[in-house]
């Protein structure tokens, strides 16, 4: 459909430019122009405008590419349609962060419905390939609360953190004098803090996690969903999906907010300074990265130049895709029959059809994509609207995958990037965190992170920036303006000229943007800015590691601390896993495993295509010789598992602690032809390298923690990844019986070890 | 001091061309006497040593088959003498009076008398084929000559009545070498793979032959108090990393290490080599320190060739931590000398850098000679070698192509779309007529093929068009490696004919054609892995004795293994007779 329509192409193409018309206008003017005209510019403008702050909203909420876009649209439908009929204010932030989330929220309870139903009716495996981000319960929970704060407290924070408006900016858009929006915006982060300790909160502001959350936000709003959801919003009958125009539908009166950052308010609540905002200067990971989300069903075959199939068509070819990546891959495949009658069945309960009574019958005759094209072709509701396919298309994979264990899901090229990016922890930037010094009218670096490129270059925490590649920031104080300055692709550098606060002395840095390492070990308890001490035990000579997740770079950092620790003289180590969240990638788990292994078999892989498979480690072992004990808990992610496992079959680790909630199972990504998108398939069992064992994980030792042991080690954890403590608290380790148990193991280890004697 | 080293090198010129007419026999030296100025040729110089307590300075250049002397004190080069074809090592004995010089082409050692800077009284001597390394012993009578493509060591007598006493057979190519002349035991190592063997000079006993996890060994030490051998080497992380973005960019799949040995480890053929050993992993994310070379150690500090990365790294004993200092192109190997200096010879850019260890700065750079434009082959060669092609510059092409062969190793290269089916690192030697490339023989174009390995494998920037031809116009020079039984001349031509007519008997000839025993076509031999590949292009078999492990999993040890337990298309069984006179064959590829 979209591929006939010239005006589409052309708006397509206009969207992929960047519009500078209109840009300076307000969104009440906009919007205004908009009704009145039904001017495309204006709305693409207020799209980029505010197309950051409405998917963050989606994809925090969902965590669904598909899902997310649905919400997207169906958003900015509802303000298309309503920009007629409501009195704005000079910006619009406000109302579509409450759109946005009751249109998420809706999605996300239709979608807990699903998986209630799923999870009736078949055993969920865990993830290997994809897990969870941990830092999302913090990121629901920061906009939910917001969500609850009223409208005074709430806008200011929005405009301050979220716009990184200044004083003046802000209020003049609230039409408040600066000195009430100061105090409102100080009321209001004060409110929001004492909310989310409640929830429990209040220190755990993952820092780095949400920045990244954030990222993904910015990543996420590709030109290809700003057009469909311009399609969306200018023509809803026309070219909108039945899943956002019923979205839209739900949505209804106007509230809210604004694009929240929540990164900066997550470092608000962690006690910094009232009136400084966070940044991240990157971007360079999404920059040049072309990947857009197409909404496969509103453009069926269109990279192909063929004219446009007949939806079930498309439908059949997608769905026999999955059929053949299923049986070909599938650990345990099921029946293609069962889950085509499955599929089915879910297809024409959407399509509001009975039951054909030879329906069983036909679906055993499907034996190739023609047959199951003309199957469908006689089921399809003659009367549907073409907006109807998406849902039924969703309803026939919905049906399909409740027939195949360990249900597969779906997900975009996009979805798949980002996981990588994060799991490979090459985040791209000049790793500074950033904020306005209001006396001095400049930016101010507040921290520089830790093997950052700005600190490598020479930057110190409280570095005031004069200029940026010979441009004069004075006056400019707008740190989301100094982020965009910041920010490039990896390997371009940008010269920034500081100075300290009160100096008059100026040093230039040149920053060659580079990965920002996110640490995924850390030490026992800080020692100055960004430093770690590692010893539990100086004594015994027993070193602390929490090894807060596995991926690309933990093994890495695992070498440079084995050189560290050596020269202080440890000779025994505790291995942190509880808490441990992984990315999930087998890949890494076995270059950890293997890395702190000498040669011995780590696990085996079965699956049905080839040959069980016998991973194993090199000859290279970490910590060669030390006695090594490892706390676990209710991980449930079967990286670590993995690793866990290779660690107590090879006797190479006490483990200390409680079982695992891990079970094996192994789940590969397979890319689906002629469209954007990869299924993930249960593909695999990790079978033990001592095969009298299984999965969970089972500790060596059983130790135990109280609830509030628990929530304190939990905590304490959790506050190590801060960049800097919020004031007022300490890192002291809590009462944890589990720690000092593995201490005790170690000691009596040490004691009568033979790697004792050969130490150093 | 400078008209007197032109004095004595120019009487060097005459003793040695009286010395060619008298002595037929030990064939052709080209010794000339220095030119003022000197000439303008490329050098590349490797290896070096000093004498007279460090007041000079000698040099052996590969490219021009002479020895640089350097006057440490004015850092000046006083003289030059052609000595060989090209050269690879060099060493002064411990009193100070012989100097052997290794000429590679021409398979031969030199041996002159040193007198301060003199040398003189050269003594002319055949070897064998390809001699890569020179150890001498403790009163300099005695030296140990590692012979790379006949895979032996050759032993020598250097006294009155110069001659080889012994051969002793390897099953590797040896390179690297280090003497312990109290216990006359020599410790060699592979010069492509990980294997280290230790040989009883006196009873010309091969006592132990282990395998390292490791590949590229280019540098052997010992720790100051002589309990330690220090290694400089790769690890290829065969098994777990792959060449992806990740793994390469966090060090998953390159280790450049420098590996402390226990020498009662080493020295007891029952120990496990590995035991109470250490490694010390070189370079960091971000800073990659491709191809460590060779490795010196004084009292407190270990030198460091970053061959790849034209640095050295020092290590400072107390503290453990490493400086890294920028030096010429290709540094290959450091020498110690007194007053703090070291010397390092950058091969690729004809000088020879001064380093003060007190302060670890450079504090000269003293060119060997004038220096040359290079040309394609030249650049491509420099390419080849350089690990700042790679991301971060964790290797090089050189790397795991280790002087244009294999390493032997197996890598998960992703190569044509597989993953966690790591293949053997194909050699490069003869590389132009064994087209179409890769594995699956998928690469049509060789210069594609470079182009995609610099990419994926060594996920660096890429290249442009130009140095896609210098790499291609460079690996097109290298040229097979000698047969193994020619390398030993001990080809028996009626069994290899006989060989020849199992092997046509066989149809092996019919996807190994002659001449390059290779052909354009993949097959699927049974060979196919778990990936789903089956089908493989044939490597060629020149050179074939020399490029083992087998297939493209590595998994046959032995051209013997292939043809027995793998039998590998045989058509009809084969007697015992059959399948050593195939063998001899092959081995004379």
């Amino acid at each position: 459909m979209a591929t006939g329509n010239p005006l589409c192409a052309h708006l397509h193409l206009r969207t992929l430019q960047s519009i500078a018309g209109g840009s300076d206008l307000s969104d009440r003017l906009l919007l205004e122009r908009f009704a009145a005209t039904r001017d495309e510019d204006a709305f693409v403008t207020l799209i980029k405008r505010h197309g950051a702050l409405v998917w963050g909203v989606c994809w925090r909420s969902l965590r669904h590419t598909q899902d997310a876009e649905d919400c997207f649209q169906a958003t900015f439908v509802v303000l298309a349609r309503r920009a007629g009929s409501i009195r704005w204010r000079e910006s619009a932030a406000n109302w579509l962060y409450g759109v946005a989330s009751r249109v998420a929220a809706e999605a996300k309870a239709k979608r807990m419905r699903l998986r209630a139903r799923e999870q009736r009716e078949s055993v969920r495996h865990e993830e290997v390939v994809v897990t969870e981000d941990a830092t999302r319960e913090l990121c629901a929970s920061i906009d939910q609360e917001l969500k609850n704060l009223p409208a005074c407290h709430r806008e200011p924070l929005v405009l301050r953190y979220l716009e990184g408006r200044s004083t003046e900016q802000a209020a003049r858009l609230l039409g408040w004098s600066p000195r009430t929006f100061e105090r409102r915006l100080a009321q209001g982060l004060e409110r929001l803090r004492g909310r989310l300790s409640r929830r429990g909160l209040s220190h755990s502001g993952v820092l780095l996690a949400i920045a990244l959350s954030d990222q993904n936000t910015r990543a996420a709003v590709s030109a290809n969903l700003e057009a469909a959801t311009l399609r969306s919003a200018l023509s809803p009958g026309q070219h909108v999906s039945a899943t956002v125009l019923a979205l839209s539908q739900t949505a209804s009166r106007g509230v809210v907010m604004t694009k929240l950052n929540l990164a900066s308010l997550a470092v608000l609540l962690a006690g910094m300074t009232v009136g400084s905002s966070l940044l991240f200067g990157n971007d360079g990971a999404s920059a040049g990265d072309p990947a857009g989300i197409v909404v496969a069903s509103q453009q069926p075959n269109a990279s192909e130049g063929k004219p446009a199939d007949a939806p079930e068509a498309a439908l059949a070819r997608r769905a026999w895709a999955i059929l053949e990546i299923v049986e070909k891959n599938h650990l345990k495949p099921p029946s293609r029959e069962g889950v085509v009658l499955k599929g089915i069945q879910s297809f024409l309960k959407e399509a509001g059809a009975a039951s054909p009574e030879d329906l069983a019958q036909r679906v055993r005759g499907v034996t190739s994509e023609e047959k199951l094209h003309s199957l469908l072709h006689d089921l399809w509701p003659r009367d549907a609207a073409a907006s109807k396919a998406p849902k039924l298309e969703a309803a026939l994979f919905d049906g399909m995958f409740d027939g195949i264990p360990g249900r597969p899901h779906l997900s975009t090229a996009l979805a798949i990037k980002i996981q990588e990016q994060l799991r490979g922890n090459r985040y791209v930037g000049t790793g500074v965190q950033i904020g306005v010094d209001e006396k001095e009218k400049l930016v101010q670096i507040q921290i520089p992170f830790r093997r950052g490129p700005a600190r490598k270059a020479g930057a110190k925490p409280g570095d005031l920036i004069v200029e940026v590649d010979g441009k004069s920031t004075l006056g400019l104080v707008n740190a989301e303006e100094m982020a965009k300055m910041l920010r490039g692709p990896e390997g371009t550098t940008v010269v920034i000229v500081v100075r300290q606060p009160g100096e008059t002395e100026t040093r230039t840095l040149k920053v060659v943007r580079g990965a920002i390492p996110l640490d995924s070990t850390f030490g026992f308890k800080r020692v100055g800015e960004d430093g770690w001490d590692y010893v539990a035990d100086a004594k015994a000579r027993i070193a602390y590691i929490w090894v807060k997740s596995v991926n690309a770079g933990t093994l890495h950092e695992l070498k440079q601390l084995e050189a560290r620790l050596e020269r202080d003289g440890m000779r025994a180590l505790v291995l942190d896993f509880r808490f441990s969240r992984g990315d999930g990638h087998l890949h890494d788990a076995g270059l950890l495993a293997g890395g702190l292994l000498d040669g011995s078999h780590l696990w085996t892989v079965t699956n049905v295509r080839n040959p069980p498979k016998e991973w194993r480690a090199d000859r290279d072992p970490l910590f060669r010789d030390w006695p090594i004990a490892v706390l676990v808990n209710e991980i449930e992610d079967n990286a670590q598992g993995a690793v866990l496992a290779a660690l107590q079959d090879n006797r190479r680790a006490v483990l200390v602690g409680e079982a695992t909630k891990n079970d094996g199972a192994v789940r590969q990504l397979f890319p689906l032809p002629d469209q954007d998108g990869n299924i993930t398939v249960l593909t695999g069992q990790l079978e033990r390298a001592d095969k009298s064992r299984g999965w969970p994980v089972r500790p060596d030792r059983v130790a135990g923690l109280t609830k509030v042991q628990r929530s304190e080690v939990e905590k304490w954890l959790t506050m190590k990844q801060l960049p800097v403590l919020p004031s007022g608290t300490d890192d002291r380790a809590p009462a944890d019986p589990q720690f000092d148990e593995a201490v005790a193991t170690l000691r009596e280890a040490l004691k009568k070890g033979p790697g004792v004697k050969e130490g150093k | 001091m400078g008209s007197r080293i032109a004095a004595s090198v120019a009487f060097v010129g005459v003793l040695l061309s009286c010395l060619d007419a008298s002595r037929p026999a030990e064939r052709a030296i080209a010794a000339e006497p220095a030119r003022t100025p000197l000439e303008a040729v490329h050098r590349r110089p490797v290896a070096g040593a000093l004498s007279d307590d460090g007041k000079w300075l000698f040099v052996a250049n590969q490219r021009s088959g002479t020895v640089s002397v350097i006057d440490a004190a004015s850092r000046k080069v006083e003289g030059e003498v052609r000595v060989g074809r090209k050269l690879s090592d060099l060493a002064i004995a411990p009193d100070g009076k012989r100097l052997v010089v290794v000429d590679e082409e021409a398979g031969e050692i030199v041996a002159f008398r040193l007198q301060g800077s003199t040398m003189d009284k050269p003594i002319r001597l055949a070897v064998g084929s390809s001699p890569a390394n020179v150890q001498l012993s403790a009163d300099g009578d005695r030296a140990v000559v590692a012979l790379q493509w006949p895979r032996r060591l050759a032993v020598v007598d250097l006294g009155t009545a110069p001659r080889v006493l012994k051969t002793i057979d390897l099953t590797f190519a040896p390179r690297a070498q280090l003497l312990l002349s109290e216990s006359h035991k020599v410790i060699v190592a592979d010069a492509f793979g990980g294997r280290i063997a230790v040989v009883d000079v006196n009873a010309g006993k091969l006592e132990s032959d282990r395998q390292l996890p490791v590949h590229n060994i280019r540098g052997l030490a010992l720790s100051t108090d002589r309990t330690r051998l220090l290694v400089s080497h790769q690890v290829l992380n065969s098994s777990r990393g792959s060449t992806s973005r990740d793994d390469v960019h966090w060090g998953n799949l390159i280790t450049n290490g420098l590996r402390e040995l226990q020498l009662t480890s080493l020295l007891d053929p029952k120990a496990d080599l590995l035991r109470r050993s250490r490694l010390h992993r070189l370079g960091e994310v971000g800073r990659g320190a491709g191809d460590p070379a060779g490795v010196t150690t004084l009292p407190g500090k270990w030198i460091v060739a970053l061959a790849g990365v034209d640095e050295v790294g020092i290590r400072d004993a107390e503290t453990g931590s490493w400086h890294r200092i920028a030096v010429g192109r290709r540094p290959t190997t450091a020498i110690p000398g007194p007053d703090d200096r070291a010397y390092v010879m950058n091969t690729l850019d004809d000088s020879v850098s001064v380093l003060d260890l007190k302060t670890n700065k450079v504090v000269a750079e003293i060119p060997l000679g004038p220096q040359v434009k290079s040309n394609v082959v030249d650049r491509g060669e420099s390419l080849f070698h350089d690990a700042r092609l790679s991301h971060d510059g964790w290797f090089s092409c050189h790397s795991c192509h280790t002087d244009g062969h294999s390493n032997g190793r197996l890598a998960d290269t992703l190569g044509d779309g597989s993953h966690g089916t790591p293949r053997r690192v194909l050699t490069l030697l003869g590389v132009k007529d064994t087209g179409p490339w890769a594995w699956n023989g998928g690469m049509r174009e060789l210069d594609a093929q470079v182009r995609k390995s610099v990419a994926t494998t060594m996920q660096g920037a890429g290249l442009t068009t130009v140095q896609e031809g210098e790499l291609v116009a460079y690996m097109k020079t290298l040229s097979p490696p000698p047969a193994l039984a020619r390398a030993r001349k001990t080809m028996d031509e009626a069994v290899v004919r006989r060989g020849r007519e199992v092997f046509e008997g066989q149809g092996c000839a019919n996807c190994h054609v002659p001449p390059t025993y290779s052909s354009s076509k993949t097959y699927d031999v049974g060979s196919g892995e778990e990936g789903g590949n089956q089908s493989f292009n044939p490597p060629s078999l020149r050179g074939v004795s020399q490029a083992g492990p087998y297939f493209h999993n590595g998994r046959a040890a032995t051209l013997e293994q292939v043809v027995t337990k793998h039998r590998h298309q045989l058509k009809t069984d084969l007697t015992k007779e059959n399948v050593s006179d195939l063998l001899a064959f092959l081995e004379s590829l």
